[in-house]
């Protein structure tokens, strides 16, 4: 049986996370239908956008999302937003899947299958939004040409806009370190798309 | 015809935005059934977890009869200690039973995966791996959440199903367990 799922942000009349999450630890699976609606997106796309697998990004972010199930105990409030521990237990998942694929240091965009997003339309020109399809095409292809690193820096920080501290906390690392693999990883991404100046970004 | 491309090289800054909005219009996969079962606890038969039960009828039915608490407990435990014991002597001295644990490997056809059949495929390609097998009555709502058909006029009755965990109590795959029909419940 496929759930009909429809993404929209927490109602007005809806719990707040402490209180699904409570009510999760007391044994009320209903609550993960809600949790799921609110967090899933931002993690599926997350390793979406790390690993450009639809399946493998699925597969991460059930991971989580069982993982979680299994031991609601486990998230600390304290230490950050359940959308920032889920993204941390998916990055787990992809890891292990990346290691069991011997492609734990890299993957190469279109030798593994690997499908970018495709581009969204709106209302543009069919000549522009062909050139915007090739543009960002580019730039998931060179996305994945960034190290594992590199790449979680500007998935986290660019394309899903989480705070620095936030994503730091998903990457597992200190911020200044999440701030200088950023820099980095967008000049190496200008380097690779020849794009013109990233001093908007910096 | 004009050849945008021809124009001057888009900000990385441009790029990202649109990579960025090409990302949040991802559709996101469905809730997976399986997440809003309920987890399967194996049937163990040591003493462990008798702690952890919850209250049940009968220790109110014990304390309305004035037996104090440490005293039923106290004789529960080592009526639980002495049960655990034998039942561990009986086990030690018998052959692995096939029907407590087994590897996925050994999982035969009859198993339908309640996964993914890309997961079930790779769970299968990955050999030998520690799971359980439990004996559970299955509501037989849960077997359409599992995405199985099932017959809604007898919704209400349980189906006795062998259940397939791996180690964190996630069911990857059942089997119905066929009785006779001397021991089925009535229409």
């Amino acid at each position: 049986m496929m759930l009909s799922f429809v993404p929209r942000g927490p109602g007005a009349d809806e719990p707040d996370t402490a209180t699904l999450v409570a009510r999760l630890v007391r044994g009320d699976r209903a609550t993960l239908a809600v949790l799921y609606r609110r967090e899933a997106p931002a993690v599926y796309r997350y390793a979406l956008a790390m690993c450009g697998n639809t399946a493998w990004a699925a597969d991460a972010t059930q991971d989580a999302f069982m993982a979680f199930a299994a031991q609601p105990h486990g998230y600390d409030a304290q230490r950050g937003s359940l959308g920032a521990y889920l993204a941390g237990a998916a990055r787990h998942a992809l890891l292990a899947q990346w290691r069991q694929q011997r492609q734990h240091v890299s993957l190469d965009a279109g030798e593994d299958g690997t499908e970018a997003p495709v581009a969204a339309g709106d209302d543009a020109t069919p000549e522009t939004l062909l050139v915007r399809a090739q543009d960002t095409q580019a730039l998931w292809g060179a996305l994945r040409r960034l190290p594992v690193s590199f790449r979680e820096a500007v998935v986290l920080v660019d394309l899903q806009e989480r705070p620095y501290a936030e994503a730091a906390r998903i990457a597992g690392i200190e911020l200044n370190t999440l701030r200088t693999r950023l820099h980095r990883a967008r000049i190496r991404l200008a380097e690779l798309l020849g794009a013109g100046a990233i001093g908007a970004l910096t | 015809m004009n050849d945008p491309r021809n124009a001057e090289p888009v900000p990385l800054a441009r790029l990202l935005k649109q990579a960025a909005a090409e990302l949040a219009a991802q559709p996101v996969p469905p809730l997976p059934p399986a997440l809003l079962q309920p987890p399967v606890a194996p049937r163990r038969e040591s003493a462990g977890g008798s702690a952890a039960l919850p209250a049940r009828g009968w220790t109110a039915w014990l304390g309305g009869r004035g037996v104090r608490a440490p005293l039923w407990a106290g004789a529960l435990a080592g009526l639980a200690l002495v049960a655990g014991v034998g039942w561990f002597v009986l086990v030690a001295a018998l052959p692995p039973r096939a029907d407590v644990s087994r590897s996925l490997a050994a999982a035969d056809d009859r198993f339908v995966p309640v996964v993914s059949g890309d997961r079930w495929v790779r769970l299968a390609g990955e050999g030998p791996a520690p799971a359980w097998l439990v004996q559970a009555d299955v509501p037989r709502e849960h077997l359409a959440a599992w995405g199985l058909p099932y017959d809604p006029a007898r919704a209400a009755e349980p189906v006795r199903a062998e259940l397939l965990l791996n180690p964190a109590g996630e069911v990857l795959a059942l089997r119905v367990v066929h009785r006779p029909a001397s021991t089925r419940p009535g229409p």
